[in-house]
């Protein structure tokens, strides 16, 4: 057993406190050579895999022995802190816990996934071909790293996949004595604190970005950091009840870089609760405002919207509200305050309708989703829309939620002290990523020759015909016995999709986003013989399709692309389902003049494509989209530049308020 | 709109307990009839202005209520326009950065490190950004002017004002009285070597008395001066002192004073040195009241008074239209308006102190750019000609900052900035739009073309009576303005003389006769001498006779007599040559126009018409056309007329004889067919108007700059 000294209480990073001229100097610096960010791709033949080899024959066959591991892992963790680990020093650890695994797992790590380890340890991005053992070379390089003293956050990306991960490979983090975790959404709150304590835990990323959120905004929040605190606490008895959640940021693996680190980057995480601190919006207050807002007159106080879900107070209407105000109190007081609410409340009675836009349930109010149809019981109205609707449903008004907290990813994985991370695609992005995360990406090749086929691109003019052209050619493929994944862009191009396959009376399974752990069994299903998937590109992302042998023998699994993406790296990792650890596949791209990416461009561009089609045939088309998406990854690169700078300046503001989370 | 009044950041602050810094002060001023509050952290002496709203938020600030409690407090106070949230947010920002008020939270002390690791960049970029122009602070004159205050109570009192007045009505009734003793001098006699040292006496006493009228303007009313020093104006040394603390003071009056102690200190210093240099005899003291007299009155009316730099006279002026912070507003204002118009944008508060303020910033806006440029251009061309490459080199840099910098960042901000993501191209249409409308208006746009230049009648051949012979004038024969034929008798000249020559010679005509026929025949050599002796009586009768016939003037040419002096002329003696008389004959006259190489250019390019308008007094416009073009540049002109000694347009060498121009000028002969009406004498001026076709301006004013150039870099 290894027993690690007691860490430092909160290690976190400083923040960098970049000004905008900084920021403004390395994004020119890394368009300067962009080329440079890219380290130089590694293969399995390495001198460190060498190493590690030379180690794993030396242990292999003697018996598992606690004591020789504590020497290495001290060693090691001597060496880390004095910065970077040299091949010498990291070798022996690896060979334990490669030894470990193939004891423990019956897994032994094939050469390009010790490389791989060797990015981790020097905080690259890994990018590294679909199949080539993701998870264990991230559980590895957790015990690798835990054994260097940090403690390690493994980012997956789902709850699903945390907690088949830390299931899995639980026996080898117990076989070298350290403690896993996973954390997902049902974890309760209780109970975290002492699961951050071990070693290693396994999460979604924004179950810890909430944690974290929480320690920030707590009890402890706004105090000195490290030495600062420690000496006003010294001699003091710790605070009680002022615990953090986390035991800080040290390291972080994080899969599935690319998306978690820029496509993520910008959605805000907002902690909210219950407390009505914002003084005066309670349940009689609302009643109050209800009753004022049903005194009102269509066409003489108000006008609606429907379209827009919007109403428009009249002035007539403003001088009544007023009048019904009058001797109120608190935010009902102020006129733009009390306008909006009024605006909420007949919003709540004139346009939103049971049926169409909320059901009641058991639960209370369920909102449908607009584009979906779906129930979405968690999701709430903001601004008090909500609880106007249970007054008016006559169920009790829930509490309006205030936010506590909002953090991004942009903000949130450059506090990690150690930011390490793999994924399949990350070229395209290596210039963000050194820009925000300071990360740099080493391509990893992969262990046996990509052996994929593209066939040539057709581009249709209505997404109908496309939708006939795909269930076509599934019917096709399917029936020479080979798995066919059709990639859409959204939910509702899937369910066309599964509209357009029960046409041709196809069978088909549906994949999505909402329910990861369902899905598995499709997943394992999906190499089968003759077997149709049809996935959402989050589906895709981050799936293992395993081929069966008869599948392979068909010509292995043929990936339908139905749509470009805004980005070509999610096109790639939808394409890079096929042709996994060398594996035969064929990737099939099937486009339409229909298709989001042209249509969010507005007309301009559906003329541009329709003359590119015309001109230059599906290949000129096909040209013309990619230089669409090009031009929409650009722009959303620079609205995350522009929320970074935005960032910055709320910090500036807000500077008053303590240290933002 | 309720979703900007409400701020997403709200709950990071609803809940602090701020007060306001102890040591903060408050004066309440007024502008345009608006209330306004200014603050001042007398630890880092920065004044903020808040409104009258947002100081009530202010002043509510105690430390015991929460942020939330006193926004709710204004929101009541003021009912019409309650303060949103985000303006809340940026009040405290704005109060937070300028240590005005203290949490009862730790702030965020990275953030604060990085506020002040900026402002240093900023300072240090200020240098480097503006290189012409470099503040050195020297020492804190405060502890001096706190033991020396009695002075400044004594100075700016109403005796200050009486003396001060009575001083400055002396001078000027000295200069009045002397005025024909004040010629301004040339720069070649100021700067002298002899003299040069006592103008560095004399502006060093000026402006060191200039700022100490500055420290004890403020000091008067209470405030404080804590820092003394010089600074680099183009390399010229300039001191200053920071009397930013009369912003703070409630009364426009004393603020003004403040602002304006330092001109008053040296016209009154000028004054005295005027009174003395009047008074004084030749020698040291009145040379160097001279130079005081100089610098204190006139270069501090031309530098300092100027409201378009940012000297004193801005200050003066910006506290006397209640603008405060005139410069930098007026540029935001100019800003808003481009936003505006470009972006549609309406909801954007203009920056403005009070309504109808605008127009003045807009002017103030235009004309001090204008300004700025001017005087940037000039500068730079000093510093390229006095040090060839350093100076160029200063002189580029501070165009690239005054002008490409801005440009690109204009540029960058319609490109690139995020804000404008969604109507980018609506936008991008506008401006392009107006930025070819302002193209066209000065590359296409023909604008009228004209070249004026003023002309002299060149007199027509014949049309001058000359008088050939001296002698005094006898009669008049003809009425002014008479038509009169050619030989016809205008004057008649008597030449006393002339008839005692001719009497002498009768009588020795007579005596060679005489003695011709007394003597024999035989005597031929006496024959002989007489004989020659007669014939030359005879030829000089002759002559005698001719020039009594000259004494007559008569017309050579048909027209209309013009004797100018005709009722003064007779008795009066007129010396062969003299002009006593003009015929004004009808028929083409012709013009002399001198015109200065640098515009000659579109002149001879053809213009549309020439419009001759002779200087009668009543409108009266000949078409002309160009008879002739003297084919070489010289500076020799035609006339006086044309010179700014009678009149004309053209400077001219004051020591020489003969009008010699200080431009090289190209002659041109014009002609005029005549009107029977009217004609005019020789020598009579008119003046010319070449009227080209239109054309753009663009490209005029082009030429007119790069003239300008080459004249200052050729010579």
């Amino acid at each position: 057993m290894v027993t690690l000294p007691e860490i430092e209480t909160y290690p976190e990073r400083k923040p960098d406190g970049l000004t905008d001229r900084d920021a403004l100097v390395l994004a020119v610096l890394s368009r300067l050579d962009p080329r440079r960010l890219l380290r130089r791709p590694w293969g399995g033949d390495t001198a460190f895999v060498r190493a590690v080899r030379a180690e794993i024959a030396a242990i292999a066959d003697l018996p598992a022995d606690p004591v020789r591991l504590r020497d290495r892992a001290l060693c090691l963790r001597r060496r880390a802190r004095r910065g970077r680990v040299a091949d010498a020093a990291l070798a022996p650890v690896l060979a334990e816990v490669c030894v470990a695994a193939g004891r423990v797992l019956g897994k032994m790590p094939y050469d390009v996934q010790i490389v791989v380890i060797r990015c981790l340890f020097d905080g690259e991005i890994a990018e590294m071909g679909t199949g080539e053992g993701k998870s264990l070379t991230a559980a590895v390089g957790a015990a690798t790293l835990a054994l260097a003293g940090r403690r390690v956050h493994v980012m997956t990306v789902n709850d699903y996949l945390a907690a088949r991960d830390a299931e899995t490979f639980g026996p080898l983090f117990a076989a070298l004595g350290l403690g896993v975790a996973c954390i997902t959404d049902d974890t309760p709150p209780e109970g975290r604190n002492t699961l951050y304590r071990r070693d290693v835990v396994f999460s979604a990323a924004k179950n810890i970005l909430f944690d974290y959120l929480r320690d920030q905004t707590g009890p402890q929040a706004g105090t000195l950091r490290g030495l600062g605190r420690k000496l006003l606490a010294f001699g003091r008895p710790r605070a009680q009840g002022g615990a953090p959640i986390l035991q800080g940021l040290d390291a972080v693996i994080v899969d599935e870089a690319d998306s978690v680190l820029i496509d993520q980057a910008a959605t805000p995480f907002i902690l909210s609760a219950g407390e009505a601190s914002l003084g005066g919006l309670d349940e009689p207050t609302l009643r109050e405002m209800l009753g004022l807002a049903r005194g009102l007159v269509e066409g003489r106080d108000f006008r609606k919207s429907e379209a827009r879900h919007r109403v428009m107070l009249t002035d007539a209407g403003r001088a009544r509200l007023a009048d019904g105000a009058q001797g109120a109190r608190g935010l009902v007081a102020v006129a733009p305050v009390r306008e909006h609410l009024a605006g909420q409340a007949l919003v709540a009675l004139h346009i939103l309708r049971r049926g169409r836009d909320y059901l009641v349930t058991d639960q209370g109010i369920a909102i449908i989703d607009e584009s979906t149809g779906r129930l979405m019981p968690d999701r709430q109205w903001s601004e008090g829309l909500h609880q106007f609707l249970e007054l008016k449903e006559g169920l009790d008004p829930g509490e309006i939620r205030t936010t506590l907290g909002r953090i991004t990813f942009q903000r949130f994985f450059p506090r990690y002290r150690h930011l390490c991370g793999m994924t399949g695609t990350a070229r395209a992005a290596a210039r963000e990523l050194w820009e925000i995360y300071g990360l740099r990406v080493r391509r990893i090749l992969p262990r046996r020759p990509d052996i994929r086929c593209l066939t040539p691109v057709r581009v249709l003019p209505s997404a109908a015909r496309k939708w006939c052209v795909v269930a076509d050619l599934a019917a096709r493929l399917a029936a020479t016995g080979a798995p066919v994944l059709i990639g859409t862009r959204t939910l509702g191009a899937s369910q066309d999709c599964a509209r357009a396959l029960d046409d041709v009376g196809l069978a088909y399974q549906v994949l999505s986003a909402e329910h990861a752990a369902d899905e598995a069994g499709i997943i394992a299903g999906a190499g089968r013989v003759s077997r149709i998937t049809v996935a959402t590109n989050m589906a895709g992302r981050g799936t293992d399709i395993m081929l069966d042998d008869k599948a392979r023998a068909a010509g292995g699994l043929q990936v339908i692309l139905t749509e470009l993406h805004g980005n070509s790296r999610i096109d790639r990792q939808l394409a890079g389902r096929c042709g996994r650890q060398g594996d035969p596949g064929t990737v099939h791209r099937i486009l339409s003049l229909d298709d989001d990416l042209i249509r969010d461009e507005g007309p301009w561009a559906m003329t541009l494509a329709r003359l590119a089609l015309v001109l230059g045939g599906a290949g000129g088309c096909h040209l013309a989209m990619r230089a669409l998406q090009a031009l929409q990854s650009r722009r959303a690169e620079r609205a995350r530049a522009n929320l970074a700078r935005q960032e910055r300046l709320r910090e500036r503001q807000l500077a008053l308020s303590g240290r933002l989370e | 709109m309720a979703t900007a009044f409400l701020s997403q950041d709200w709950y990071r602050v609803a809940d602090l307990r701020l007060r306001r810094h102890g040591d903060v002060t408050t004066a309440r001023h007024v502008y345009r009839g608006e209330v306004w509050h200014v603050l001042q952290n007398p630890q880092s002496g920065k004044m903020h202005r808040l409104t009258d709203a947002a100081h009530a938020f202010f002043a509510r600030l105690d430390g015991r209520r929460s942020v939330q409690d006193v926004w709710l407090r204004c929101c009541a106070l003021f009912p019409d326009r309650p303060p949103s949230q985000t303006e809340i947010l940026n009040l405290l920002a704005q109060l937070h950065a300028g240590d005005l008020i203290l949490g009862d939270r730790l702030p965020n002390l990275t953030e604060i490190d990085r506020r002040t690791r900026e402002e240093d960049r900023r300072t240090l970029l200020a240098y480097v950004k503006n290189p012409l122009s470099l503040r050195f602070p020297l020492f804190d004159p405060e502890p001096f002017l706190r033991w020396s205050a009695p002075v400044a109570r004594l100075v700016f009192s109403p005796f200050g004002a009486v003396v001060w007045l009575v001083l400055i009505g002396a001078a000027l009734a000295g200069a009045i009285l002397n005025r024909e003793a004040l010629a301004l001098p040339g720069m070649d006699q100021i700067a002298t070597a002899g003299n040069l040292a006592y103008l560095a006496v004399a502006y060093l006493v000026v402006k060191a008395l200039h700022e100490l009228g500055h420290g004890y303007a403020v000091k008067r009313w209470g405030g404080e001066v804590h820092e003394f020093g010089v600074m680099m104006l183009v390399f010229f040394p300039v001191p200053y002192v920071d009397a930013s603390q009369a912003t703070f003071f409630p009364g426009k009056g004393p603020r003004m004073i403040v602002s304006a102690a330092g001109i008053l200190v040296e016209l009154a210093v000028a004054a005295a040195a005027f009174l003395v240099w009047l008074a004084a005899d030749p020698g040291p003291v009145r040379t160097l009241a001279y130079n005081l007299t100089l610098i204190g009155g006139i270069s501090t009316l031309l530098f300092n008074g100027n409201p378009l730099l940012r000297f004193d006279g801005y200050f003066v002026f910006a506290d006397l239209m209640e603008s405060p912070n005139l410069g930098q507003r007026s540029n935001q204002f100019f800003w808003h308006l481009v936003r505006r118009v470009l972006l549609r944008d309406r909801d954007a508060p203009p920056p403005l102190v009070a309504p109808r303020e605008g127009g003045l910033l807009l002017v103030y806006a235009v004309g001090s750019f204008l300004y700025r440029m001017s005087v940037l251009l000039f500068i730079s061309i000093y510093l390229t000609l006095a040090m060839p490459v350093i100076g160029a080199a200063l002189a580029l840099w501070s165009l690239f900052t005054v002008l490409i910098l801005p440009a690109f960042k204009a540029l960058r901000y319609l490109v690139a900035d995020p804000a404008l993501d969604l109507v980018r191209a609506r936008v991008l249409a506008r401006a392009a739009l107006l930025l070819v409308l302002g193209f066209g208006a000065v590359f296409v746009l023909p604008v009228p073309h004209v070249t004026t230049a003023d002309a002299v009648l060149d007199p027509a051949e014949g049309s001058l009576l000359r008088v050939m012979g001296s002698g005094f004038v006898e009669r008049v024969l003809v009425a002014d303005g008479q038509a009169i034929k050619p030989g016809q008798p205008v004057l008649e000249l008597s030449d006393p003389f002339l008839s005692l020559e001719r009497r002498l010679a009768l009588a020795e005509r007579d005596d060679a006769r005489a003695r011709l026929g007394g003597l024999p025949l035989a005597d031929r050599n006496g024959r002989k001498l007489w004989q020659e002796q007669l014939g030359f009586s005879e030829a000089r009768l002759a002559d005698l006779s001719r020039r009594e016939a000259m004494l007559v003037l008569r017309a050579e040419v048909a027209g209309r007599v013009h004797v100018p002096e005709a009722a003064s002329l007779p008795g009066r003696f007129l010396q062969q040559g003299e002009v006593p008389a003009t015929v004004l004959a009808p028929g083409p006259s012709r013009w002399r126009v001198a015109i200065p190489a640098a515009d000659a250019g579109p002149v001879d390019a053809g213009s549309r018409r020439i419009e001759l308008a002779p200087r009668l007094g009543r409108p009266l416009v000949y078409r002309a056309r160009i008879l002739a073009r003297a084919p070489e540049v010289t500076t020799a002109l035609p006339s006086f007329a044309l010179t700014t000694k009678a009149g004309g347009g053209l400077l001219v060498d004051p020591a020489a004889e003969s009008p010699i121009s200080l431009t090289p000028v190209v002659n041109y002969l014009l002609t005029v067919e005549a009107d029977p009406a009217v004609t005019l004498p020789g020598g009579a001026r008119a003046r010319v108007r070449f009227v080209h076709d239109p054309s753009p301006i663009g490209p005029r004013l082009w030429r007119a700059l790069t003239q300008t150039f080459l004249r200052q870099f050729g010579s």
